[in-house]
């Protein structure tokens, strides 16, 4: 990716009218598909982007963070300003900081309850083609599979529990392939 | 004796229950989870067995599960899981995915009972030189630094990138003392580690930036299909390996547990490749790199953390300054003094045996733990997380943390650090691919070698 995150921190009032148009050329210019989907932002139903590494929805993901923030700073005040009350200041910091924690994991239960991840999970089939690939793969490698002399017993039986002991076996594959047309 | 190791015992526990938890949650970065847990470990008291079981067990555990995304998923459950993926995508595509999963545990495992030992013992070699790395503390860290930067994704940009990024910390540091009344440290700390997310939720926010994170779709998981063909409850995993898998990943996992500068990807690749050009047979040799490279990872990095512990009792490995840098420093409890380099943490308050012993018992637990759990519930558990727990939830959690802990430390001062070192460190992290483990690094020559500099 160009690098359409601004190198230099958002404070430079000056800069930053030419720092949007830059970006925003390079990025029109660089995919049609992301002009696209800035096109489309308007009547999107969902906000969605990626943050830390996964997909989020952007509103929820306001929510999540100040109902973090407002959980979390209030336990942690609070606490040690109960415990304070009945043991000395260091030992309120320590177990204000316990319920502090406690409020944060209290607002990831209630954000996970209230907002469903923005993912999508599809349950794959065992698939034929898939092997065959990865079997090609494996012999484009090193020329070949390896023969099944060079297992000792115990790798032989679990070849064969799996049932893919016919993958690995030249003259086994030949018939099959013949037989089946896989 | 009795209730220390009962403490060790219970905080294992817990840390192996959470991590292996954490675990499954892909794409969780180790130091921005186990660092800050950790170091809340460390600031509520927990006495040093515990604090030392907790982190191992975290780790252990997290590695365990963590091969669950990667192998069922196809998407690296931590960056430490990248070297696997190749072999885990063929293995998946020839319809066995839970043997990848289980030669990768397994190996895992076996690896993580050796590299205690062997760690220990390669520390108590280097402990006779301690005083002397002791000694030449202010100077050792940034020589460490520019090595850590140079082997890390950034190369010399992040070498060059070490002067801005001490600049910044020391001018804050200084800035912040004679305000706060002492110096900061785990606002700098949380910044560093929690970076990337920073930086993140600033972009979120500015529309500019904005433009390259937004996606038209949502994510979509590949879950492979389910093979169920295990039965019982507790394996073994000396019998998921056959014999010469077995020999290997406990010979590589030897290897690598003397080694600590090395970072585990590094070092996996390295002898996962060489172990791997000796099998002939494609589907023998898939399975025997999963185990070795696993076990590898896994070694290498229980051996970062533990030889510099053990031996020198200065953070001076990649993992030992990222994830488990609050065994090192975690004022006021933990500390690294300065002006001498004298040390007043786990290296000074356990003997070599105590780490050998709750060492061994922290990989137990996260075994007990993990293990079965990872045999027996994968698939659930893979499928669950992707379902259930948002990403929302996550980052909502970790950004009440942040706020926690670094106001806690610093009052408003502590959070304005954290911020400012966050967005600094995570466009760092991200533009110039300068990782936590540098920046850390950054951290420890600003505040050891700078001043010795302005002496």
């Amino acid at each position: 990716m160009p690098p359409t995150v601004p190198p230099a921190p958002p404070d430079e009032g000056a800069t930053g009218p030419n720092d949007d148009r830059t970006t925003a050329s390079t990025t029109a210019s660089t995919t049609a598909s992301t002009t696209a989907s800035t096109t489309a932002t308007t009547d999107r139903p969902t906000d969605l982007a990626e943050v830390w590494g996964d997909v989020v929805d952007v509103r929820h993901l306001r929510w999540s963070v100040i109902i973090g923030c407002a959980l979390g700073l209030p336990a942690f005040l609070l606490g040690r300003l109960a415990f304070e009350q009945v043991t000395s200041p260091e030992l309120a910091e320590t177990y204000g900081l316990l319920v502090g924690l406690a409020g944060c994991l209290l607002a990831g239960a209630l954000c996970a309850r209230l907002f469903a991840p923005q993912r999508d999970l599809v349950e794959e089939m065992a698939d034929g083609a898939a092997r065959d690939e990865a079997v090609a793969e494996l012999t484009a490698e090193t020329g070949d599979l390896g023969r099944a002399e060079d297992l000792g017993p115990e790798t032989r039986r679990e070849l064969r529990d799996l049932g893919i002991d016919d993958l690995f076996d030249p003259d086994a594959r030949a018939t099959a392939e013949g037989r089946a047309g896989r | 004796m009795m209730t220390t190791i009962l403490v060790a015992l219970a905080m294992g526990l817990l840390g192996a229950i959470v991590f292996s938890a954490i675990g499954l949650v892909s794409g969780t970065d180790e130091t921005a989870t186990l660092a800050p847990l950790t170091l809340l470990v460390v600031l509520v008291g927990t006495p040093p067995a515990g604090v030392f079981a907790f982190f191992l067990a975290g780790a252990v555990a997290k590695h365990i599960t963590h091969a669950i995304p990667t192998t069922l998923l196809g998407i690296p459950g931590d960056t430490l899981a990248v070297p696997l993926l190749r072999e885990a995508s063929l293995l998946r595509r020839l319809g066995v995915p839970h043997i990848a999963l289980r030669k990768a545990i397994s190996g895992g495992v076996l690896a993580a009972f050796i590299a205690v030992p062997v760690a220990v013992g390669a520390a108590s070699l280097i402990a006779p030189f301690a005083a002397q790395v002791t000694a030449a503390a202010p100077y050792v860290f940034p020589v460490v630094a520019v090595l850590i930067a140079y082997f890390s994704r950034g190369r010399w940009a992040a070498v060059a990138g070490l002067l801005p990024m001490v600049m910044v910390i020391a001018a804050l540091q200084a800035f912040v003392t004679p305000l706060h009344g002492s110096a900061l440290s785990i606002s700098f700390f949380l910044g560093i580690a929690i970076g990337p997310l920073v930086a993140d939720l600033f972009g979120i926010a500015s529309p500019t930036a904005r433009r390259a994170m937004e996606r038209d779709a949502r994510r979509t998981f590949f879950l492979a299909p389910d093979v169920r063909d295990w039965r019982g409850r507790f394996p073994n995993p000396l019998r998921v390996l056959d014999r010469r898998q077995a020999g290997a990943t406990a010979a590589a996992a030897g290897v690598s547990s003397l080694t600590f500068v090395v970072s585990p990807v590094a070092m996996t690749v390295l002898l996962g490749e060489a172990v791997g050009a000796r099998v002939r047979h494609a589907y023998h040799r898939l399975t025997t790199m999963m185990s070795v490279k696993n076990g590898v990872t896994e070694s290498t990095y229980i051996a970062e953390a533990i030889i510099p512990l053990v031996a020198i009792g200065l953070p001076l490995s990649p993992v030992a300054a990222g994830p488990a840098a609050p065994l090192f420093s975690a004022p006021p409890v933990y500390t690294i003094e300065p002006a001498t380099g004298t040390t007043n943490n786990l290296h000074d308050l356990l003997t070599p045996w105590e780490f050998l012993g709750y060492g061994l018992l922290a990989v137990l637990l996260a075994t007990l733990v993990a293990y079965p759990f990872s045999m027996n519930h994968a698939r659930r558990a893979a499928a669950w997380v992707v379902r259930r727990l948002s990403q929302e939830a996550i980052i909502g959690t970790f950004a009440g943390l942040i706020l926690v802990i670094s106001v806690y430390e610093g009052g408003i001062l502590g959070l304005l650090v954290a911020v400012t070192i966050g967005i600094f460190g995570g466009l760092m992290n991200k533009l110039l691919g300068m990782h936590a483990g540098v920046q850390f690094m950054a951290f420890y020559t600003a505040t050891l070698f700078v001043p010795v500099l302005l002496r």
